[in-house]
């Protein structure tokens, strides 16, 4: 691996890989990558900034570059433009998943024809799979010659079904537990250095059990889609919402410095400061917004039908509930409990046993 | 300031929007005046016109905030490749100090009137060293001279709570 110097032209030593068949990687790597420590060889090279990038890129060639989103500047689309005006090589954003938003948002950004970037990954990576991955399927001349386009497709679509399937619920399309820890890990560890909150609403389905039982699995199957459609329409669109379980949800909320409007204050972030508001006032929407609905599953039953659905969940925040993403799913979890162990119907926050978050304005 | 080769003819890479009146009038007077010119959105497209080109005798013209990017890198890499920049610093406007530095630091000539770009053309297509008087308009545009500037860095470090090369 080598340190790019953007000053010099390079000539490359005898027996390097040929330019076409190096990547560049652009930012802080150790924030992408599982192994950076291990890799010697002289299959990358780096840049630190997107400036050194597009004046390394515009001079040499390489196969791919690869952007670390989470060391590069705020505003890429500037600065991807210009690489796509110097160079061919395909451009892969390397995003954390809550970076996935923006990344998606700058794969469909297009310059005189042509998107920004080629493809995106959720990091973290390996370095050797990153490559393989890379170079075999996409930039080997003959390879790509030889593969038909129909069948470029077809894997594409194969492989965006297999990521589809392991992170999404297949049931209701919401993401699932392995992406909601995953996320939640990642976000919180996040919110540690930029002094951020994260909350975690975990709630399920008052007697659940009973729907299923008197009208019918294929009910009980709608009433969770239904659910789970009205939970989204009721978050704003970076919070992260899934299916833990049978009747098991969980929400997360996060400070999202994109979505924040220009100059909007800060709410407090201290330790001791209290629950987000945003997190509170969504979760009172969704509760009102069951009450309301009529769910069409339960449209049968008539009048009665109406309000029927009723949810019991629990609130924890980082920092203020728990540090890691264990400690902070006990803490909702014993909330969810106590919820239901003091009647059902209601949203309780830790900390606060006796009132639910109908109490707090 | 790094030399650039004043026998090649002087190329302009021209930083920044038509919507901006400075951009503008730098513009009207390259045209007026004769000089090449490439006309540049931002710094990262000035960066890859600048990687194609051959020529070391060129000039960056923009406005510090837009040629500022990515904590002044740029600066570092016109001053490592001969050419020479200069900037628009408003005296209105509040700069970052580390910023200004950095280009100081580089050989970057500050202006702070667009007006005032003529005379920097005018000067360099005349054969002179813009170099020669960047110290005195740099001292009017920042507000000390090179040399103040270096007795006082550890100081203004200590203000920006910033970690100095000289201490232990």
């Amino acid at each position: 691996m080598k340190g790019h110097n953007s000053s010099s032209d390079r000539n490359p030593d005898p027996g390097e890989l040929e330019g076409a068949q190096k990547i560049l990687l652009v930012g802080e790597i150790g924030k992408a990558f599982l192994d950076v420590g291990n890799i010697t060889d002289e299959r990358y090279e780096l840049c630190a900034n997107m400036l050194d990038a597009v004046d390394a890129a515009t001079k040499n060639d390489f196969a791919a570059i690869g952007i670390v989103m989470a060391g590069t500047s705020p505003k890429l689309s500037s600065a991807l433009r210009a690489l796509r005006a110097g160079t061919d090589a395909k451009i892969i954003l390397l995003a954390r998943m809550y970076e996935e938003p923006i990344a998606i948002q700058l794969l469909t950004s297009t310059c005189n024809g042509t998107n920004l970037a080629d493809d995106y990954l959720i990091c973290p990576l390996h370095l050797d799979r990153f490559y393989e991955s890379v170079i075999t399927t996409e930039t080997r001349g003959p390879a790509k010659v030889a593969r038909s386009v129909s069948l470029d497709a077809k894997i594409e679509e194969k492989i965006k079904q297999l990521e589809r399937l392991a992170t999404e619920d297949d049931l209701t399309g919401l993401k699932n537990r392995r992406y909601i820890w995953e996320f939640s890990r990642q976000i919180i560890e996040r919110a540690a250095k930029e002094n951020g909150r994260v909350t975690l609403l975990v709630f399920d389905i008052d007697n659940f059990k009973h729907y299923n039982d008197v009208y019918g699995h294929y009910i009980g199957d709608e009433v969770l889609k239904q659910a789970a459609v009205l939970m989204q329409r009721c978050c704003r669109s970076h919070d992260v919402v899934g299916r833990i379980g049978g009747d098991e949800f969980a929400v997360v909320f996060w400070d999202d410095p994109q979505a924040k409007p220009d100059g909007a204050p800060d709410e407090r972030r201290s330790p001791r400061a209290d629950h987000p508001t945003e997190a509170i006032f969504i979760a009172k929407r969704f509760v009102r917004e069951l009450e309301n609905s009529e769910l069409t599953p339960l449209a049968g039953l008539g009048p009665e039908g109406k309000g029927i659905l009723t949810i019991s969940g629990g609130l924890a925040s980082f920092p203020r509930d728990g540090s890691t993403i264990q400690e902070l799913f006990q803490q909702a979890d014993a909330a969810l409990l106590e919820a239901k162990r003091s009647g059902k119907n209601r949203i309780h926050l830790v900390g606060k046993p006796q009132s639910d978050i109908a109490d707090i304005e | 300031m790094s030399n650039g080769d004043s026998n090649l003819p002087l190329l302009v890479i021209l930083v920044g929007g038509l919507k901006d009146g400075f951009v503008r009038r730098a513009k009207n007077t390259l045209e007026r005046l004769g000089v090449e010119f490439v006309l540049c959105d931002n710094v990262y497209s000035a960066v890859g016109d600048l990687a194609k080109i051959e020529s070391t005798n060129v000039l960056i013209i923009g406005r510090l905030g837009l040629l500022s990017k990515e904590q002044g890198r740029f600066f570092h890499m016109a001053r490592v490749k001969g050419y020479r920049c200069c900037c628009l610093a408003d005296k209105d406007l509040v700069y970052n100090q580390k910023l200004i530095l950095k280009a100081i630091e580089s050989g970057a000539y500050l202006i702070d009137k667009p007006a005032e770009i003529e005379e920097v053309l005018m000067k360099l297509l005349a054969g002179g060293d813009i170099r020669s008087s960047a110290e005195k308009e740099n001292r009017r545009a920042s507000g000390f001279r090179k040399d103040e500037f270096r007795t006082t860095k550890a100081e203004l470090d200590a203000l920006l709570e910033v970690q100095s090369d000289e201490r232990p």
